[in-house]
Order: structure tokens, then sequence, then C-alpha cells
């Protein structure tokens, strides 16, 4: 259960194209090589299929988001809101500190996952 | 290279390599065309059980970490853990369904204790919403665990018997396994860290009642809290929070309707519930009914006491997809949050006049949510 090793694919690529071109320059210098004609066409395909089935298989790195966390702060008299990085501990109705503007209670309102940037 | 040439003419040598062709091309696609598909097959389900096996792998490694940090211990856990890890409970026989419920509540309840000895066992000097949240972790772990084990075994089953009926029944629910797997995968980071998932948003609903006002117990890990809103007294129900708890909500709206007996003029759940595909994640619907997810015990005690009392059961749901559930809340579920708020405010506004009594249910895993 290995992923296929990605240098077999232009290997494998780079072979049916070669052979579809013998192909070609036996096709139109010859008229007597057709069984050899017809082998070539028949690895020809061979070695295209297994090129398709080996790109086809290969482990593509997806692009995985970084989630972030965020806790959304909110005052209980005034309408004082502030979106910061989630911390260890932060649960939602949490109580903070007082507010800088009126002085009433803090609480976090919302914790929630937003997906930031993409790493490969 | 014409389509003739494959068809016995000409040269000899011709003929035979287009018979040739033909019995290669036949014999590929009726003797080992089975072979094939097996080979496929077999291929699909052997690359999704690498990735099972990785998330039942670190899954541990994550509640063994959990258990340490949290717990202090001293010594390794992870023998205790992979003992445990392969808990089960027996489903009660339902050839005779008479009391079959209660057989259930009472297996739940076992099960749940056994979850409880056992962190206070390992994570002895966890606080107790560190072992909620341990109590879940473990439950997720064994989860990724059986979902593992379960799809190795039917692989196996079908390499030892050559059943293709068993190979292509596991391998077309592969997409499906992997689904519930990664939800479960995804949801070991809110559970060891204390974040909110998608589950708590009845729980939050509730909480946004509670807020500013004290609660207290009222049934097993449930709270509840006296809430006046516009001439009525709201009585709001939730698990006991910050921890992963989903408590006992059918005995708390028993408890608080002995209490306060017909003087309740509406019940209220709120629950997250599974969307279907296409429909929008946060998306608020409203219905009648016990909005409520358990395996049965505690809906069943919520309908026979609404009907008892004659109270009329609102329900409201928040959709969300089986991976939002259980990974941490997403902005679009909080945003249903708040639409799930106002609709409760309204149906109390429009359903019930100045001095009834509303009960207010937010079901769900209460993790990363607190009590008001």
């Amino acid at each position: 259960m290995r992923d296929t090793p990605r240098p077999l694919i232009p290997t494998l690529a780079a072979a049916s194209v070669a052979l579809a071109l013998i192909l070609i320059a036996l096709s139109l210098t010859t008229h007597h090589l057709e069984a050899v004609a017809s082998l070539l066409f028949f690895l020809t395909l061979v070695v295209a299929s297994a090129s398709l089935i080996a790109m086809v298989s290969q482990h593509r790195p997806s692009a995985k988001p970084t989630p972030s966390f965020i806790s959304v702060v909110n005052c209980l008299k005034c309408e004082f809101r502030e979106e910061r990085e989630f911390k260890e501990g932060d649960f939602v109705y949490k109580r903070l500190e007082k507010c800088s503007k009126c002085g009433g209670e803090l609480f976090i309102s919302a914790i929630y996952a937003v997906k930031r940037a993409t790493e490969s | 290279m014409e389509l003739a040439q494959l068809f016995p003419s000409g040269e000899p040598y011709q003929v035979l390599l287009s018979l040739a062709y033909l019995f290669a091309f036949i014999v590929m696609f009726t003797v080992f065309n089975q072979h094939f598909q097996r080979f496929w097959w077999t291929r699909d389900v052997e690359k999704a059980l690498v990735k099972l096996d990785r998330y039942a792998k670190q899954s541990k490694e994550v509640l063994v970490k959990a258990v340490v940090e949290r717990g202090k211990l001293d010594s390794d856990p992870s023998k205790m853990i992979d003992d445990f890890l392969e808990f089960f409970v027996i489903e009660p026989v339902d050839k005779d369904p008479f009391g079959v419920l209660k057989r259930l509540e009472h297996l739940l309840d076992l099960e749940r204790d056994q979850f409880r000895h056992f962190v206070a066992r390992v994570a002895p000097r966890a606080d107790a919403v560190s072992a909620a949240n341990l109590e879940s972790l473990l439950a997720v772990a064994m989860a990724l665990n059986l979902i593992c084990k379960i799809t190795r075994h039917y692989l196996i089953l079908s390499k030892r018997t050559k059943s293709l009926l068993v190979l292509m029944q596991i391998a077309y629910s592969i997409p499906l396994i992997l689904r519930m797997a990664e939800a479960y995968y995804n949801s070991l980071d809110a559970f060891s860290t204390g974040k909110p998932i998608g589950d708590s948003a009845g729980a939050m609903v509730a909480g946004r009642f509670m807020l500013g006002h004290p609660c207290i117990q009222v049934a097993e890990d449930m709270v509840a809290s006296e809430v006046p809103f516009e001439g009525r007294t709201l009585v709001v129900l939730k698990a006991d929070g910050p921890g992963g708890k989903v408590g006992k909500p059918g005995d708390a709206v028993v408890n608080v309707l002995e209490k306060y007996g017909r003087s309740v003029a509406r019940i209220i759940m709120v629950d997250a519930a599974a969307k279907l595909e296409g429909e929008r994640s946060g998306q608020v619907a409203e219905g009648v009914g016990a909005a409520i997810g358990d395996p049965g015990p505690e809906k069943y005690k919520i309908e026979e006491e609404a009907t008892k009392y004659k109270i009329p059961l609102d329900a409201i749901a928040i959709k969300e997809a089986i991976e939002e559930a259980l990974s941490t809340m997403r902005k679009e579920l909080v945003d249903g949050v708040e639409a799930a708020v106002e609709r409760v405010k309204n149906i109390i506004r429009t359903r019930t006049k100045e001095g009834d009594v509303v009960i207010l249910a937010g079901i769900g895993n209460t993790i990363g949510v607190g009590n008001g």
C-alpha cells in the first residue's frame, strides 16, 4: 500500500510517447511490418494505461487549511466587543476582567474556529 | 491501424496474432474481471484502513498525553487505557420490548459510571471539568478504535472467505466510514482543549438566557436557572458546563415539572440536528416534539411528562453536518445560535402570556460552555 513513487510517472509517460513515435514512424516508412506495428501499438496502450493508473493513484498532497480559534469577548453592560485568539482555559460565558469602557463585566460570548491560511 | 486488422484475414501470422488479441481481451474481461475488481476494492479498503489505524493510534496518543497532563501521573497509563478501549455495552433484549427503555437507561448509567471510575483511576488529580473532557476524549478514542477494528475485520473476512459480497459492502461503505472517523478525529482537539463543539449549540442557547443568573443542580449533571423574561418565568436547563457532559435532561424536566406542575405553559427544546446535504450549516428550523438525540430514555421521559401535563412541546433545531457536530464550533453555527436565541424569544412572546412559566432546555454536549 505504498504510494507510487513519483519518478515512475514521467518514465512511463516518456516510454509511451517514444513507443507512439516509433509506431508512427514505422507506419509511415514501411508496409511490411504490420505485425511489429501491431505489437508496438499494443505495447503503447499498455504503457500509456500504466502511466495513467500511476498518475491517478499517486498521492496528491492536499492543501490543508490551518484552523485558528477565536474567543469573542463582550460586555454585559455596554456594546463592547472584541475578538482575540483562544487561550487555554477559555470557555463560553466565562467571566473576565472589568470593561475598560463602562466598568461592566466582560464575558466570552462565543468561541469558534476559522480557517485562515493554507499550508501544503 | 484499422479495426479490420483485429479480425482474422490476410497472412497466417496476422490471423494468429489477431486471434491472440481476441483471446487476450476475452480472458481479460471475462475470466479476470472479478479478480481486477477484487484487487481495486481490496486496495481501496487497505488504503482506508491505513488512515483509520493512524486515527486510532493518534487518538490514543492524545488521550494518554491528556491523562498524564491533567491527571499529573508519574506512571504510564497506556496499558490501562489499552485495556479500557476494549470496553463494551451489551444492548438490552428487545424481543420483549416491555420496559426496554428503563433497562437501556440502567445500562447507560452503568456505562457512564464505568467511564467516570476509570477516569478517576487513571487521572486522580484531574479537576471536574478536565475529568469530564477526558471522558469525552476516551469515548472518541474508543469509537475510532472500534471503527478501525470493524473495517479490518470485514477486510480480512473477505480475504479469507474470498467473498466479493463482503468486500463490496465494506468497499462501498468506506467513504461514509472515513467521513465518520474523520469527524471523530477532528474532535480530538476540541475535547483535549475544552473548546465548544457543534453539538454544544443547544447548551449555548440555554447559557445565553442563564447569563447573570444563579443556577442550581436539578438532576444528574444538569443545572437550572430561573430567569425572568418579559413578565414570564423561564426555567432554563442545560448540562453542567464547561466540562464535556450531556447530563440527563429527561430527569431535569421531570423534576422541574414536579415543582411547577400545571403552571408550565410550554416546553421549548433547542438542540443541534443533523442537516441534510445541501442545507446550510447554522440554519434554524422549528417544529414540535422533543428535540433530543439520546438513545431513547431521556426523550421518552420528556414526551411522557409533556403528555401527562398536556404541555405544548416546541423543538428548535440548529442544522449542522456530522463533522461539524463533533469538531470545534464554526462561525456559521455561532450565527445559528444567535438566530435560535431570537427564535426562542419570539416563541415566548407570541405563544405564552405574562405570568406563565416556560421551560427552556438546551440539549447537547456542554463542552466549552459555562452555565452563564
